[in-house]
C-alpha cells in the first residue's frame, strides 16, 4: 500500500504541503502562530517540540467524534490523535509521504501487528461513519490501552513500562473549546474559529495548525453540470474564506479519487459496470450531515447561489431552477439519500489524503453507488469545493506533536526524569 | 272518533302545544344569547389581536433602533464597511447572526446602498445578494411592518418584519428585522384555546387607496374579515371565522431576480374560534328542552288519558246500561251520587227509565185488551172461512133444485164430503179455540192430498180458475194436518182475492221429497207487490182489501213458525205472486 493522493502534480502539492508546517501556516490567516523551523526531514514532521519532561498525566479535548468502529483507521480529526496512541501502524508514512520502519524515531513503541478484528482502510467507509452501535475498540497495539470509555471521555493508560503520562481524552463540542482551554485543558484539537481566535489571544496557549487533512465535496447525482465542473477558483476561494467559519482554502481540481480508470480491472472489488440510474424528479434539496458545520455551511451558500436566479455564479447548472434549499440529515438519513441518489446534491467531506487511492476508490463507491456507474471511468460526479484543517492549540511545555502522511497527529513526551 | 280519543287529542294539543312553544322559544333565547356573547367576545379578542400585532411591530422597531445604535458604536464593524476589509469581513458576515440572537430577532439582514446583503442573521452564506426592493416595500406598507417570506437554506420563513436606516462611514445601510410568525407566535397571540389565528396569504395586491392605515389595519372588521377568510380558506370543520385582520405582506422571489418583482400584497391573521363548546352548549340545552318536552308529553298524555278515562267511563257506563233497557228490563236503575253533568245525565235517564216503566206498563195493559179483539176477530175469520164452503154447496144444491130436482140426490151425494169436511173443520177449530193453546199434533201428511182438498174447498168465482200442479211423488212431511190446512186456506183465499179483479189463475201445487225437503206453493196470476207491500204483507191487520181483517198473511206467519216450515214469496207487481211453504226434510 503505497501512499497517494493525487497525480503526480498533485503529489507535488501535497508532498509541499505536508514537507513542513510553515507551508501549511503560510495558507492559514496570519494570525497562526509559526511553527518552527525544522532542518532535518524528519523535523519537518514535528509540529512542536521538543518534547519535554512527561507530565503525570494530560488532559486532551477534543471537537470531533471518536467512533470505536472507525478504528484503527482515522476518519476525524479527533481520531487522528487518539488512535495513534492506540494502533500502531504497519509502515509509517511520514508528512513527506517516504515509508519508513515503525520506532524509526526512536520514540516510538515497536511496530505491533494488527489484530484480526482490525479492518484495513479498504474496508471503511470515507464519506459516512459506521455505525456506532455496540462496535467495540479493536485490540490495542499503540502505546497505550484503554482503561475507561464512555461517549465523551476516555482514559488512556501507557503499556506497563512505558515512560508516558496517563491521558484523558474528552470529546466536547466545539462551542465549548474555550470553556475547556479556561479549565486547564493541555490539548485541544478544533477547528472552530472562535476557539482558535481566543487561543491567539492567550500567550499561555499556543496555537498549532495542522496538515490540511479533509476535502468538502460536492456530490451530484444526474445530471452532471458542467458548470459546477468549472467551479471557478473564485468561488472556491470565496467558500473557503466567507462561506465556511474554519480555516480552509480552494480545494484542488484533482483529488485521489479521479484515479479510477487506472484502478477498473486492477482492484478485484471495484464495482460492476452497469446503467446509471436514473431519477425523475430529483428533489430539490442539498444534503449533508446535521452535525458536521462545515458541510451546512457550504450546503447553505450553494443555496443562496442557486436561488440567486441569473445572477448566480453557477450559471445555468442543474442547481439553478426552482427554489432550492439545505437540509441536514442526521446519520441514517443521509446514508438513505445517499443510496438513493435522488437529492439535487450532497455535500460531504472526505479525506484529503489515502494510503490506496483505488482502495478508497472502492470504500468510496460503496458509500456512492450511483457514482461512476456506467462506462464512466472517473467520478466526475464529485466536485471538490474547499480544504480544511484543525488546530492543536497547547498548552507549552507539555507535550510534543508531530505528524504522518495520512494526518495522524503523534503526542510525544520526552523522558521523565529517574528519581 | 271516540270521545275518549278526542279528548286526549285536545289535551295533547292543549299541554304540548304551549310547552313545545316555550321550548322553542327558550331555546331560541339562549342561542340568541349565546351567539351574542360569543360575537362580543370574539370581537374583543380580535381587538387584543390586533393591539398585539401592533405591539409585535414596535416591538421590532425598538429593536432595531437599539441595533442601530449598537451599529454605530461598533467599530470593527465601521471598519469592514467602510474599508471592506478582508480580514474583517468574517466580522461582517456573522454580526447580524450575533445581532440577531442579542435582539431576540428571528431575521436581521443588513443591506448597502445598492441592496445588497452586506450580513445576514437568519440565512449567513447569502451574502452579496441583491434585494434592493425589500427596504423600499417595507417603507411603504402601511405602518411600516409587513409579513415578509425571508429566505433560508431551509425554505423560506414568514415573519414579521420593519426597516430602519443608518450611515455607517459615509455608507447608507439598511436594517430588516423581524419576528417570526410561526406556530408559536400564532399561539401566542391566541392564548385562548376556544380561538387560534392563522395567517392567509392573498394574491391580490395591497391597494394603497383603500388600504388602511396602520391603525385601522389592526381594527378588527370581523363580518367583513369573516367573509374575505371564508372566501379564501374555506371554513374549517367545527371552527368558525370570526375576523380576519388585513396585514401588508411581501412574498418570496426565490429562483429569480429579486429586483423589483416583488409588490405589497395583502396577508390576513385570521381568527377562528372552535364552535365545539358553543355547539355543547347548544346541544345541552337541546337535551334539556327535549327532556322536558318528552316528561311534558308523557304527563300530558298520562293525565290526558286519565281525564279522558274519567270523563269517558262514567259515560261508557250509562252506555252499557242504557243497552241493556228493552221493554222487557225496564228494571236498570241508574241513579248517581255524582254532582257533576254525568250525574245530571244519569239522574235523567233513571227518570226516564222510571217513566218507560210507567208507559210499558200501560202499554202492555192495551195490548192485552188488544189481544182480545184481535182473538175474536181471528175467530171470526176462520170461521167464515170454514163457512164459505158450506154457503157455496148449499148454494149449488139449491141450484140443482131448482134447475134439475132429479139430481139432487146426486149431487148431494157428490158434494157431502165438502160439507163433512168443512163441518170437521169448524168443528177441529172450535176444539182449538176451545182450548186457545193446542199443542201441535205432527204427522204424516201428504201434501198433494192437502192440496186437492185446499182446491176443492177453495172459493169458487167465475173470474178465477183454481188449478192443480202435484208433483207424483207424493211428498210426505210431518206436520200439524189442521194447521196446515188453516196456512193453505188461508193462501189460496188471499190469492183468489188477487186475482179477481183482473181474472186469472190460482195453482196450487207441490213439490217431491229431494235433499232440500218438501214444498207446497200457492201462485197467482194477481198484480203482485212491491217491496214495501211485501214488507208489511205479513203484519197483522195489513190489508189492500176492503174487507179483509189483515190477519191472513199474519196466521200464515204464525202457523208457519208453528210448524218450524219456511215461508218464501216471489212477487213483483203484474207478475203475480207465488208464497212458498218449505218443510225440512
Amino acid at each position: 500500500m503505497l501512499p497517494c493522493r493525487a497525480g503526480a502534480s498533485r503529489m507535488v502539492v501535497g508532498v509541499a504541503a505536508g514537507l513542513a508546517a510553515v507551508a501549511c501556516a503560510g495558507r492559514s490567516a496570519s494570525t497562526i502562530a509559526p511553527i518552527p523551523a525544522r532542518s532535518s526531514r524528519v523535523d519537518r514532521c514535528v509540529l512542536l517540540g521538543p518534547p519535554p519532561p512527561a507530565a503525570e498525566s494530560l488532559w486532551i479535548a477534543v471537537t470531533d467524534d471518536v467512533v470505536p468502529a472507525d478504528a484503527p483507521v482515522a476518519r476525524t480529526t479527533a481520531e487522528h490523535v487518539v488512535f495513534p496512541l492506540l494502533y500502531a501502524p504497519t509502515v509509517h508514512v511520514d508528512c513527506d509521504g517516504q515509508p519508513r520502519a515503525t520506532g524509526a524515531a526512536g520514540d516510538e513503541p515497536a511496530s505491533h501487528e494488527l489484530t484480526d478484528s482490525a479492518p484495513t482502510s479498504a474496508d471503511r467507509s470515507l464519506v459516512l461513519p459506521p455505525s456506532r452501535t455496540g462496535a467495540p475498540w479493536p485490540s490495542p497495539t499503540g502505546p497505550y490501552r484503554l482503561d475507561a470509555a464512555a461517549d465523551t471521555m476516555l482514559h488512556l493508560i501507557p503499556r506497563a513500562g512505558a515512560d508516558a503520562p496517563t491521558l484523558r481524552v474528552g470529546v466536547i463540542s466545539p462551542e465549548r473549546g474555550r470553556d475547556a482551554l479556561d479549565a486547564g485543558v493541555d490539548v485541544l484539537i478544533t477547528a472552530d474559529a472562535t476557539t482558535i481566535e481566543y487561543a491567539a489571544q492567550r500567550s499561555d496557549l499556543a496555537r498549532i495548525p495542522l496538515p490540511w487533512d479533509r476535502v468538502y465535496v460536492l456530490i451530484e447525482p444526474v445530471p452532471p453540470s458542467r458548470m459546477v465542473q468549472d467551479m471557478a477558483l473564485a468561488l472556491r476561494t470565496e467558500l473557503a474564506h466567507d462561506a465556511v467559519r474554519v480555516e480552509a482554502q480552494p480545494a484542488d481540481d484533482r483529488q485521489w479519487w479521479d484515479g479510477l480508470g487506472a484502478c477498473r480491472g486492477a482492484v478485484p472489488t471495484m464495482p460492476p459496470v452497469g446503467p446509471r440510474p436514473v431519477v425523475a424528479a430529483p428533489t430539490r434539496r442539498i444534503v449533508y450531515q446535521r452535525h458536521d458545520h462545515v458541510a451546512r455551511a457550504l450546503s447553505e451558500r450553494l443555496v443562496a447561489l442557486a436561488n440567486a436566479g441569473s445572477r448566480s455564479p453557477l450559471g445555468s447548472t442543474s442547481l439553478v431552477g426552482p427554489p432550492l434549499r439545505a437540509a441536514g440529515l442526521d446519520t441514517t438519513q443521509y446514508r438513505e439519500a445517499l443510496a438513493a441518489g435522488d437529492e439535487a446534491g450532497y455535500v460531504a467531506a472526505l479525506p484529503l489524503h489515502v494510503g490506496d487511492a483505488c482502495q478508497s476508490t472502492v470504500a468510496l463507491l460503496a458509500d456512492v453507488p450511483w457514482v461512476a456507474r456506467g462506462d464512466r471511468t472517473t467520478t466526475d460526479q464529485l466536485f471538490p469545493l474547499v480544504e480544511t484543517r484543525a488546530h492543536a492549540i497547547v498548552r507549552p511545555g507539555r507535550v510534543g506533536l508531530s505528524v504522518d502522511w495520512l494526518g495522524n497527529v503523534s503526542l510525544e513526551f520526552g523522558h521523565r526524569p529517574s528519581s | 272518533m271516540r270521545f275518549r280519543i278526542r279528548v286526549l287529542f285536545a289535551m295533547i294539543a292543549v299541554a304540548i302545544g304551549p310547552l313545545l312553544a316555550i321550548a322553542i322559544g327558550v331555546r331560541h333565547e339562549l342561542d340568541r344569547r349565546l351567539t351574542a356573547q360569543y360575537a362580543a367576545r370574539a370581537a374583543g379578542f380580535a381587538a387584543i389581536t390586533g393591539e398585539d400585532l401592533a405591539h409585535e411591530s414596535a416591538t421590532i422597531a425598538d429593536r432595531l433602533a437599539s441595533l442601530r445604535s449598537t451599529m454605530s458604536d461598533d467599530n470593527r464593524l465601521r471598519l469592514a464597511v467602510a474599508l471592506r476589509s478582508p480580514s474583517e469581513r468574517p466580522y461582517l458576515l456573522d454580526f447580524a447572526s450575533q445581532a440577531m440572537r442579542l435582539t431576540g430577532l428571528s431575521t436581521l439582514q443588513i443591506q448597502d446602498e445598492d441592496g445588497r446583503v452586506l450580513s445576514s442573521g437568519h440565512f449567513r452564506n447569502e451574502f452579496d445578494r441583491l434585494e434592493p426592493d425589500l427596504p423600499s416595500l417595507l417603507r411603504s406598507a402601511p405602518g411600516g411592518a409587513a409579513i415578509v417570506d425571508a429566505r433560508t437554506a431551509d425554505g423560506p420563513i414568514r415573519v414579521i418584519a420593519r426597516v430602519d436606516s443608518l450611515r455607517l462611514a459615509g455608507r447608507p445601510l439598511t436594517i430588516v428585522g423581524g419576528i417570526a410568525v410561526s406556530s408559536p407566535f400564532l399561539r401566542a397571540l391566541a392564548p385562548d384555546t376556544e380561538f387560534s389565528v392563522t395567517l392567509v396569504t392573498d394574491t391580490v395586491a395591497w391597494n394603497a387607496k383603500v388600504a388602511p392605515t396602520a391603525a385601522e389595519a389592526q381594527t378588527t372588521r370581523p363580518m367583513e374579515g369573516a367573509a374575505l377568510a371564508d372566501s379564501a380558506m374555506g371554513k374549517s370543520p367545527g371552527r368558525v371565522v370570526v375576523a380576519a385582520l388585513p396585514y401588508p405582506f411581501i412574498g418570496a422571489t426565490a429562483g429569480t431576480s429579486a429586483l423589483g418583482n416583488r409588490s405589497l400584497q395583502r396577508a390576513r391573521f385570521v381568527i377562528t374560534h372552535s364552535d365545539a363548546e358553543l355547539a355543547d352548549l347548544r346541544r345541552s340545552v337541546d337535551r334539556w328542552v327535549a327532556g322536558a318536552m318528552l316528561v311534558g308529553i308523557v304527563v300530558a298524555l298520562v293525565g290526558a288519558g286519565w281525564l279522558a278515562a274519567q270523563v269517558s267511563r262514567p259515560l261508557s257506563q250509562l252506555a252499557e246500561q242504557t243497552d241493556h233497557i228493552d221493554l222487557d228490563r225496564l228494571d236498570v236503575s241508574f241513579a248517581s251520587d255524582r254532582t257533576d253533568e254525568v250525574g245530571d245525565l244519569s239522574r235523567l235517564l233513571d227518570t226516564m227509565t222510571r217513566r218507560l216503566r210507567a208507559s210499558a206498563a200501560r202499554v202492555r195493559d192495551a195490548e192485552h185488551r188488544a189481544t182480545v179483539g184481535d182473538l175474536a176477530r181471528q175467530v171470526t175469520h176462520d170461521v167464515k172461512n170454514g163457512l164459505v164452503p158450506i154457503r157455496h154447496v148449499l148454494r149449488h144444491l139449491a141450484q140443482v133444485e131448482r134447475e134439475e130436482p132429479q139430481r139432487l140426490g146426486a149431487i148431494f151425494a157428490e158434494r157431502r164430503p165438502t160439507l163433512d169436511a168443512s163441518v170437521e173443520y169448524l168443528d177441529a177449530l172450535a176444539r182449538n179455540y176451545a182450548r186457545l193453546s193446542r199443542p201441535l199434533t205432527l204427522q204424516a201428511c201428504d201434501l198433494n192430498v192437502m192440496a186437492r182438498e185446499a182446491a176443492a174447498c177453495a172459493r169458487a168465482d167465475d173470474r178465477v180458475s183454481v188449478g192443480l200442479r202435484l208433483d207424483a211423488r207424493a211428498p210426505i212431511v210431518a206436520a200439524d194436518a189442521l194447521v196446515l190446512r188453516r196456512i193453505l186456506d188461508n193462501l189460496v183465499t188471499n190469492a183468489i182475492d188477487a186475482v179477481i179483479p183482473t181474472r186469472g189463475t190460482v195453482t196450487i201445487g207441490t213439490d217431491g221429497a229431494d235433499s232440500t225437503g218438501a214444498r207446497i206453493v200457492v201462485a197467482d196470476t194477481g198484480p203482485g207487490m212491491t217491496e214495501a207491500q211485501l214488507a208489511q204483507a205479513f203484519d197483522d191487520f195489513r190489508t189492500t182489501k176492503p174487507n179483509g181483517t189483515g190477519l191472513g198473511l199474519s196466521i200464515v206467519r204464525r202457523l208457519t213458525n208453528d210448524l218450524h216450515a219456511t215461508l218464501r214469496v216471489e212477487t213483483a207487481p203484474g207478475r203475480g205472486t207465488v208464497v212458498e211453504v218449505g218443510f225440512s226434510p
